[in-house]
């Protein structure tokens, strides 16, 4: 007991010691500065100049949205929380999110946005940033009196941990529009940014026109308010995407057929508003939203019929495809015309993104090379170097990119991380690569040699402008770019290489547009002129430039829209088609047109509508922005997450403690549970305190408490009598007499995603036990009631998951552990190693494979309890936090009992095989709908001590499950499975094990 | 009327009434925006809302002191590095000119003159634009500051240029005797001092192993023989070569490269045409009268006696529209005085001159590391400064002084960064010993 205290403080002690020692605990160092009325962070100090200019436009965003939102303050004053926002530059596109959850966050990425095919217009992008984001915080954190009541009971607003499903309750009460559908999000805050930046966004983007005239033209469907999110938001080539288009376009619906006072009503969160969103929908509109959604669909169709009688009142240009269907989302293609072969990297359902090259001529594709971490529109970016036969394409597109280098058969040559380089082009004059460098939230046009040794920086953007579209002229001696200013316009821009190498640093400003696009712009063959494409008519054109003359000069009229063009004739193209189903690439001919109708936009009609909207921009009192550089500079410090840990709630919680004399073996118990966090959650402190006097247990096993408490990657777990809430529906229990204290680490690597890789290590020491801690039915041996465990493992992953799938479909995984106990004066390590492969089913989409195998082998006492592993059963509970397929973990085995089967040595296989989901479409509620259905048949190999010391046994099983994945409230996800597994009866062995079976029910909550 | 002839008078005002309406029709629905056809532009609300000036950078050096002096200093340093690389090149591409065997050197060199030109104006640019920042003005220094880095990162190429030529000397020169070729030599030990430096600061393990290699051709006093000669449009910084020639090439240390770097930027700082150098009165170099003889653009003069003397006969060799500028240095105010009594340009008067005054002892105290002393021999300093330009602009001093040469030497004098070189240098630098490391 002695030993067991000591072990304990030292601990507790170190890990206090570390916590205040912020060299050993923070992994890195962070800054903040604490304003009034934001809190911010950042990680790398380059950006400290950056922080007043964020202030200002924060504080610009919060101010219009005030405006608006806070307009009923006569009876209820809303008081925003103080959000934590952190900004940080851990990718190479810009981005930003929002959590409402314990505290407001809003997540800024630094980094110039993509402006790949315009989708997503913007001015200057940290108004337009704050202009979008602070929406979600409004539309989340903004409560009403009973909003506010369940908080201050609360102590705060509950983030749901699936661990103790009762904080879902606490959740929705205290924050309960943040449970309303994605679109519902999104769509007011692609309204909003588009106002606030007087007509810059989403609600007036070309791109989204685009998506809706297609659907009509192509004859196709509209997703329902409740398809969207089942079939929608997973099934379509551009997933998690619809959410914004289809939210804007409503929202805009919303605009013009019922007033933007209307829309507000909808979303404000006020007094007397509606708690579930939907339900506020019919107290304003009068309507069932379902029915206006149906209007709107309706309405949608007569209006882009209208723009294709507009469009087609002119010849539409005759296009080619080269492909046999839309590829999905393609990169700019790049044209060889030595083979007439067209290389592109594209990503479409059934497939993971690769790279492909298409014979013009014939149309016959061949897949080149799977692309590593694609991003979503442009899949990669592709360079071609001619003269050796070489690809380049950039990896790891979410993150920081890493250049790849493959010959045209699609063997590897090189690999470089960690380049940040995007917008890449091969100049086959001179032998270099360009880029633009994207670091610490500015961009650099750069370029390396053929053996891409060095980056040299050729021209650095000012902070603040962003650039796109890079492309070399075919003699070398040009770059083109196209540069988007604060306000929203952009300039095509023309350098000269040779003046950047001769340290004159000027553009000629081919043509600057102040409310269209310039996008993807290419020199023609004879580098004589720019051809790319624009918004200008509302579709997406395609438009040269002559340099010379700077006539400006329309090349297609096509009804749905095209991308991307290269010359690759005098008289002809090849281009992007955008399809329902994706992009397409195309031929066509090339001429100038002369005549072409502009479209009708449900955004400007919207506007038209609600003129009001144009001094939506219009802050009431400017001087917010009035924020002198050095009050926020001079305010920089260090961030001390041990420092900043405070208070962040607590609610009640009901769970269960074993009791072999209960029903179920199950006791329930009555519990509180506190959170404390600090601002941004890398320290978190959890601790229960419960009872359960009416069980059978002896009065020292009637008392409970827990405590976690995670600091970076480091965990001190404690328990006394640990409960668990799924225990209540077993027959899996985690609950255990006792006590534990340990200490563990895990540290996780995903910058080169999607590969992976993770180690950890831990020690633990228990005491007053009747069970082995991880198997359940396993007594320990006689007179040991206290044990010490130590652990280390490492892992490495690369999984791929193709669009619409639901789990891993190809690819690898493996872990290797090193464990022991230390009971009775006496160790007992033992190892095991978990390999895991699998593939996709050529022509089944998203059904894959999987060999899933495990080698173990305990070094230990073959008698003892802890000189085993044990195996048996599915292992999931009735009710489950856990994951849903558990038939997959080592220690499972369908049609044993839990721990049923023993096992010195071990190896175990298992095949799997994963049948494509089934997409349900447009069935069930807005609070509540299936997603999809999808079944799983295994089959398992256990083999038995078969080497060593031990009972040889060979066990084998066959089974299926079926999970159905069950949508409430938008994001509170549950699953439920069923399954059965046979186990087969052994043969000519010592022990005969009897055949059985095994049922599976189970739901697995959030 | 013949039935036929009504009906095609019908058709006929049919059609131009049709037309007519057909072009009125759609009016104003759709925007026609004629750019040689007719081409509908969509009408799309658009209104600028976001006009706020992108000056984070700017706000940074102003707000933030040691961020400014990082500033100051790496800029001041790039400006001197682009120079002293033009100057390579332009002295290089004269010496080689009338050697027929180094005829391609010759336009390898002219061609990287017209690159060094557009990088020295890039530094020029953006070093007048962060004086102008720190004097209060409203400057888009970031841009100039990037093309200015850039230009300063495009140097590298000339370093293999610079490898050839100074390999295609030394073949040239094989056999041959150095004092023949004195100006030739003394190029190619300039590029040779000017890579070597860039060895070192690029952490090049490879290129300071070869310029280590390359020992250098002319003694320090043979330089100022060749300055002598040397055309009149160059600025040579004989004394600041001579320096960079005793930096020893085993630095390994970061500590050691800090040193080099911190001395650098005490030897080139501030703005425009100005090199304020604080050298060591070395009396091996300032003894050198020959040396002193040949700064005809911009040299070193040290007010001891016998230097003042030496003084005469240098301005007499001067070429007024040669003199660029000349800098005086004084180790005591009595020397400056002795300087004001004599008419030591005559009618040569330089262009502009640069004075950097003090006193030995106040020198030594600036690198103490004792901030109080140091910051009273800076006052002195100023204080002598200031009576020095007092008396130059009166008139007493040394002729007609060109008026804006004074004023930005005043800027120069007064600026509280360049002094503020001395503090920060010398605080808590113990390793640097200004006595010792500049000149041997």
């Amino acid at each position: 007991m002695k030993r067991c205290a000591q072990i304990v403080l030292f601990l507790t002690l170190s890990l206090i010691f570390r916590a205040f020692v912020p060299q050993f605990t923070q992994a890195q160092t962070i800054y903040k500065i604490e304003a009034d009325d934001a809190f911010f962070m950042f990680f790398d100090p380059q950006l400290s100049q950056y922080m007043p200019h964020i202030t200002r436009m924060y504080q610009r965003g919060k101010a219009l949205h005030n405006q608006i939102w806070n307009s009923d303050t006569l009876t209820f004053k809303y008081i925003p929380q103080k959000p934590v926002m952190y900004i940080t530059d851990w990718e190479d596109d810009g981005n930003a999110g929002v959590s409402a959850l314990p505290t407001t966050t809003i997540g800024i990425g630094m980094a110039p946005l993509n402006y790949s095919f315009f989708i997503a217009p913007s001015v200057e992008r940290y108004s337009h940033l704050f202009s979008h984001e602070y929406t979600h915080v409004v539309m989340a954190d903004k409560y009403n009196a009973t909003d506010l009541g369940w908080r201050k009971f609360l102590g705060t607003k509950v983030s749901v941990d699936s661990r103790y499903p009762i904080s879902a309750f606490w959740s929705y009460f205290s924050v309960p529009r943040w449970y309303s559908a994605r679109w519902y999000h999104e769509g007011i805050a692609c309204f909003m940014e588009t106002w606030f930046g007087g007509g810059v966004g989403r609600a007036l983007g070309g791109y989204d026109e685009m998506y809706f005239r297609s659907i009509v033209n192509e004859h196709d469907k509209l997703f329902s308010v409740v398809g969207l999110e089942t079939e929608g938001t997973t099934q379509d080539f551009q997933v998690g995407t619809n959410a914004y288009l289809y939210g804007t376009r409503f929202v805009n619906y919303l605009a013009l057929q019922y007033g933007i006072d209307s829309l507000f009503r909808f979303y404000n969160r006020t007094p007397d508003s509606k708690r579930f969103f939907a339900n506020q929908f019919k107290n304003v509109y009068g309507k069932p939203l379902r029915k206006v959604w149906e209007e709107w669909k309706e309405y949608e169709e007569l209006h882009q019929k209208d723009n294709l009688a507009a469009i087609e009142e002119y010849p539409v240009t005759n296009v080619e495809a080269i492909a046999e269907k839309p590829l999905g989302s393609i990169s700019c293609p790049l044209y060889d015309e030595r083979n007439k072969t067209l290389y592109a990297a594209v990503n479409y359902p059934g497939t993971f993104a690769h790279v492909v090259s298409i014979d013009v001529a014939t149309g016959k594709r061949k897949k080149l090379m799977l692309v590593d971490g694609s991003m979503l529109y442009q899949t990669a970016y592709l360079a071609l170097d001619k003269n050796r036969g070489r690809l380049f394409i950039t990896a790891h597109n979410g993150g920081i990119r890493g250049l790849r280098i493959y010959d045209l058969k699609g063997n590897l040559i090189e690999k470089k991380e960690y380049q940040r380089v995007s917008n890449i082009v091969y100049d086959n004059a001179r032998d270099r690569l360009y880029g633009i460098f994207s670091n610490a939230g500015v961009s650099h046009i750069v370029w390396y040699d053929k053996d891409l040794t060095k980056m040299h920086i050729l021209y650095s953007i000012p902070f603040g402008k962003s650039i796109s579209d890079l492309d070399v002229s075919h003699d070398g001696t040009k770059l083109s770019v196209t540069i988007f200013g604060n306000g929203g316009e952009q300039i095509l821009a023309l350098f000269n290489v040779a003046d950047l190498e001769n340290a004159i640093f000027s553009y000629e400003n081919v043509l600057t547009v102040d409310d269209t696009n310039l996008s993807m712009f290419r020199f023609s063959q004879d580098d004589a002129s720019l051809i790319g494409s624009s918004y200008y008519t509302g579709v997406s054109n395609l438009w040269s430039i002559d340099l010379s003359t700077k006539e400006f000069n329309l090349l297609s009229n096509t009804e749905n829209g095209l991308f991307a063009p290269v010359e690759i004739s005098r008289d002809s193209l090849l281009a992007l088609e955008f399809k329902r189903d994706g992009m397409i690439p195309v031929k066509l001919k090339k001429e100038v047109i002369h005549d072409a109708n502009a479209i009708d936009m449900l955004g400007q009609k919207a506007f038209n509508r609600n003129p009001q909207l144009a001094h939506i921009s219009e802050l009431r009192d400017s001087s917010v922005m009035d924020i002198p550089f050095a009050d926020v500079y001079n305010k920089i410090e260090k961030y001390n997450s041990f420092k900043e840990l405070r208070f962040a709630g607590a609610y009640p919680d009901i769970s269960g403690f074993t009791d072999t004399s209960s029903f179920n073996n199950v006791t329930p118990v009555l519990g509180y549970r506190f959170m404390f966090q600090d601002k941004i959650g890398i320290n978190r402190l959890n601790f229960s305190i419960g009872a359960s006097p009416w069980s059978h247990n002896d009065w020292k096993h009637k008392i409970h408490a827990s405590l976690n408490w995670q600091i970076w990657g480091w965990t001190l777990d404690a328990y006394y009598n640990s409960v668990n809430f799924y225990d209540l529906l077993g027959p899996f229990r985690s609950s255990r007499k006792g006590y534990k204290v340990g200490l563990s680490y895990k540290r996780q690597n995903t910058l080169l995603f999607p590969f992976k890789w993770d180690w950890g290590a831990g020690v633990a020491t228990y005491g007053g036990m009747d069970k082995l801690p991880l198997f359940q039915d396993i007594e320990v041996d006689e007179g040991i009631t206290s044990l010490q465990t130590a652990y280390a493992e490492i892992g490495a992953s690369k999984m791929r998951t193709s669009l619409g799938g639901v789990m891993p479909e190809q690819g690898y995984k493996t872990s290797l552990q090193l464990s022991t106990y230390f009971a009775g004066g006496k160790f007992y390590p033992s190892a095991v190693w978990q390999f895991d492969t699998g593939f996709l089913i050529p022509f089944a989409r998203n059904t894959s494979f999987w060999l899933r195998s495990a080698v173990g082998h305990s070094f230990g006492d073959l008698s003892s309890a802890f000189g085993n592993d044990y195996f048996g059963g599915f292992r999931n509970n009735y009710v489950d936090c856990k994951d849903a397929y558990r038939y997959r973990e080592v220690n499972a085995m369908p049609g044993a009992r839990i721990d049923q089967i023993a096992a010195h040595s071990y190896a175990k296989f298992m095949g799997e095989l994963n049948f494509k989901p089934i997409r349900f479409n447009n069935f069930g509620f807005l609070g509540l709908y299936p997603t999809y259905a999808q079944i799983s048949l295994f089959s398992t190999d256990l083999i038995t001590n078969p080497w060593g010391a031990g009972v040889f046994g060979n066990y084998v099983n066959a089974g299926a499950q079926i999970n159905i994945e069950v949508v409430l409230f938008s994001y509170l996800k549950t699953t439920w499975s069923v399954g059965y597994a046979h186990i087969f009866k052994t043969h000519g062995l010592p022990e005969v094990f009897p055949s059985g079976g095994e049922w599976l029910f189970s739901l697995k909550l959030l | 009327m013949k039935k036929n002839v009504k009906f095609g008078l019908w058709a006929i005002l049919l059609l131009v009434v049709g037309y007519f309406v057909g072009a009125l029709v759609g009016f104003p629905l759709v925007e026609k925006d004629v750019s040689g056809g007719d081409i509908g532009r969509v009408n799309r609300y658009k209104k600028t809302v976001v006009s706020e000036q992108m000056k984070a950078f700017e706000e940074k050096i102003k707000a933030d002191e040691d961020f400014r002096d990082q500033t100051i200093y790496s800029m001041s340093f790039i400006n001197a590095r682009t120079m002293g690389f033009r100057d390579n090149a332009q002295m290089a591409a004269e010496a080689t000119a009338d050697i027929p065997e180094l005829n391609g050197m010759s336009k390898e060199m002219l061609s990287l003159m017209e690159f060094a030109n557009n990088a020295e104006g890039s530094s020029q640019e953006a070093l007048a634009a962060l004086e102008a920042l720190l004097s209060g003005k409203n400057v888009n220094y970031e841009e100039l500051s990037n093309n200015a880095i850039i230009s300063y990162m495009l140097l590298n190429r000339g370093v293999e240029t610079a490898k050839e030529y100074v390999g295609a000397v030394d073949d040239f020169l094989r056999g041959k005797k150095v004092e023949d070729y004195n100006i030739l030599a003394f190029t190619r030990d300039q590029w040779a001092s000017y890579c070597t430096l860039d060895a070192i600061m690029d952490d090049n393990e490879e290129d300071m192993k070869f310029w280590n290699s390359k020992y250098l051709l002319l003694e320090p006093e043979k330089m100022g023989i060749i300055v002598t000669n040397l055309s009149e449009k160059l600025q040579v910084r004989a004394a600041a070569e001579a320096f960079f020639n005793q930096i020893p090439l085993s630095f390994a240390s970061s500590d050691s490269k800090l040193e080099s770097r911190m001395v650098l930027g005490m030897v080139y700082s501030n703005a425009q045409k100005m090199q304020v150098m604080m050298l060591e009165g070395s009396a091996k170099n300032f003894s050198n009268q020959n040396f002193i003889q040949a700064v005809n653009q911009l040299g070193v003069m040290s007010t001891n006696s016998a230097m003042l003397s030496s003084c005469d006969e240098l301005c007499q060799s001067l070429m007024p529209d040669a003199c660029k500028a000349i800098v005086i240095r004084s180790f005591t105010t009595e020397g400056l005085q002795a300087l004001f009594d004599t008419d030591v340009f005559g009618d040569h008067a330089p262009m502009q001159a640069t004075v950097v005054i003090g006193n030995q002892n106040d020198m030594i105290a600036a690198q103490s590391g004792d901030m109080n002393k140091s910051s009273e021999s800076i006052d002195r300093m100023l204080m002598a400064q200031g009576q020095f330009l007092g008396a130059l602009k009166s008139g007493s001093g040394l002729g007609s002084i060109d008026t804006d040469c004074l004023g930005v030497m005043a800027n120069c004098a007064t600026n509280s960064a360049v002094m503020q070189y001395a503090s920060v240098l010398s605080a808590g630098n113990n390793a640097f010993n200004f006595n010792h490391n500049l000149i041997k």
